[in-house]
């Protein structure tokens, strides 16, 4: 029947698996195999290419060969379960944390998960940013039980390695790339303001702030928690910067 | 993309692929908005399956509704080839035996898919690289077939019709009187690369290069034969400067001149 076949040709398409198929088609001359094997071909060659685009960087840190061959494995394991192609290639980051050829790149990991939260913003749904005057006309007494809607592009990241620095020393056409220092983490946020994906690296009370925040806790609240990491906390210029790079949405009391 | 943003490009329409906008927002959707304001758009999807035996997936359908209702685009398109099963979307457009099965699966999910967008959908014929041992239809009777019984339009890929004809050994001559004519609603152009030698020798439908001599000459015939087109040319890897494509697209619209009467208003994009 018609749906056994189409399963037969969509196992033939990700992982060239021809023999249940082969019997079934027909070509005009020369080999069916080959003829099988150009849909593979295409299948597996746009879906590696869906990935160099999301994963550039990772890509340029393994190289070009090491890189296909890891597509090559990721794709017959995650085949698209989705008909977006840019919403192919997800996985990837938890992929990558079980590739053993990939084992002595550790931060790879952390990187493919920015990269992946670059797409995730790319896409995500538009809202425009709240604008800084509302906040100036809240009462004083009601804003520490201000709440805060975080852009659906905002995500953050924290990471035992300095992924914000190693994506940016392999951006293409740098001019001097400065020695990366491994020994400490980085933790940042992804978003997109004015159409653009925008990323920052944030110190660790920032990040315990805004999550905080993104969770749903008060201004008053996120505030005491950021205060308790240790580090004198800057509420006015956090909340100025953050209001800057539009990661609000609106607020509620 | 942003040439057409600002309304720079002399072209008179844009054809998208429908899925790369199903997106919740973000860049890609507010420069439809502005090309929108600057030319018609036809939505040409890649990834409705309509050749699928499990029917045709809700959530897609109510997407691809939703990118219509927006930017009500001028033609609304999709392939005559399958890509999803169970629930695995493969990422190419797989043919279809021409079979009184396939046909019956068609028809229904064309005419699903008609239902949901309250319009006419026009299918495409694909590129093919085999045959199917069941096949009882050639590719035209099934097209003429499943035009008739849903209701739908073609899109005549001129390219994909001889890249299969060089594959599959039929003449491009019998192809062109067997497809009803006036459910032709729109033609593609695209180039082709030759792969292998001998028995080998295969043509690969790109989308990556120049329209072949062949194929603009096939071309020819089918306006001499319908009439003029809408016309589109399709070169989706290794994009060249745009006045490449835009050289190309004048080309086509000079065949489409020769033939043209003088209130006709088919167009190149």
């Amino acid at each position: 029947m018609l749906h056994d076949l189409q399963r037969e040709f969509s196992d033939v398409a990700l992982t060239n698996s021809v023999a249940a198929l082969l019997p079934q088609v027909t070509a005009s001359r020369g080999s069916r195999k080959r003829r099988l094997g150009v849909y593979h071909a295409n299948t597996v060659n746009s879906l590696t290419d869906v990935l160099s685009a999301a994963y550039p960087v990772v890509q340029r840190i393994v190289g070009d060969r090491f890189f296909n061959g890891l597509a090559k494995e990721f794709i017959e394991m995650h085949p698209p379960r989705q008909p977006t192609l840019f919403r192919y290639g997800g996985a990837l980051a938890d992929f990558l944390g079980g590739f053993v050829p990939a084992k002595d790149l550790p931060y790879l990991v952390d990187v493919a998960r920015l990269e992946w939260a670059r797409i995730d913003a790319y896409f995500a749904a538009d809202r425009t940013p709240l604008d800084p005057q509302r906040l100036a006309d809240v009462p004083p007494e009601q804003i520490g039980d201000l709440k805060f809607i975080v852009q659906p592009a905002h995500q953050l990241l924290e990471s035992a390695f300095p992924i914000f620095t190693i994506w940016a020393m392999n951006q293409p056409n740098l001019d001097s790339v400065p020695e990366i220092n491994f020994t400490h983490g980085e933790c940042g946020f992804v978003s997109r303001l004015d159409n653009i994906v925008i990323q920052r690296a944030l110190s660790i009370d920032t990040l315990t702030w805004l999550g905080a925040l993104a969770e749903g806790k008060s201004l008053g609240a996120a505030t005491e928690l950021a205060m308790g990491c240790g580090a004198a906390f800057d509420l006015q210029n956090t909340l100025r910067q953050q209001l800057a790079d539009g990661t609000f949405s609106d607020f509620h009391v | 993309m942003s040439t057409f943003a600002a309304g720079a490009a002399d072209t008179a329409w844009v054809e998208i692929h429908s899925e790369n906008f199903f997106a919740l927002g973000g860049p890609r959707l507010a420069q439809l908005e502005d090309v929108r304001s600057h030319y018609a758009i036809s939505c040409h999807g890649v990834g409705l399956s309509l050749g699928s035996a499990q029917g045709v997936d809700p959530d897609h359908l109510a997407t691809l509704r939703g990118l219509v209702d927006r930017f009500e685009p001028a033609l609304v398109s999709e392939h005559l080839s399958f890509s999803v099963v169970d629930d695995i979307y493969v990422n190419d457009l797989l043919p279809l035996p021409y079979t009184e099965e396939a046909l019956e699966v068609v028809v229904r999910n064309v005419g699903h898919t008609q239902d949901a967008l309250g319009r006419q959908i026009l299918m495409e014929n694909p590129s093919s690289y085999l045959t199917f041992v069941d096949s009882v239809l050639t590719e035209w009777d099934f097209l003429t077939e499943l035009s008739q019984r849903s209701g739908c339009g073609l899109l005549l890929d001129v390219n994909n019709i001889y890249v299969s004809a060089q594959n599959n050994g039929f003449d491009t001559g019998t192809y062109l009187d067997g497809i009803p004519g006036d459910a032709v609603g729109e033609i593609h152009l695209a180039g082709h690369a030759i792969d292998g030698s001998g028995e080998d020798r295969l043509l690969i439908d790109t989308h990556g290069d120049v329209v072949a001599d062949p194929v603009w000459a096939l071309y020819q015939q089918t306006l001499e034969k319908l009439g003029p087109r809408p016309t589109l040319i399709e070169w989706d890897t290794n994009i060249p400067e745009l006045e490449i494509l835009l050289a190309e697209a004048h080309t086509a619209q000079r065949h489409l001149d020769a033939v043209s009467v003088a209130e006709d208003s088919s167009r190149v994009a």
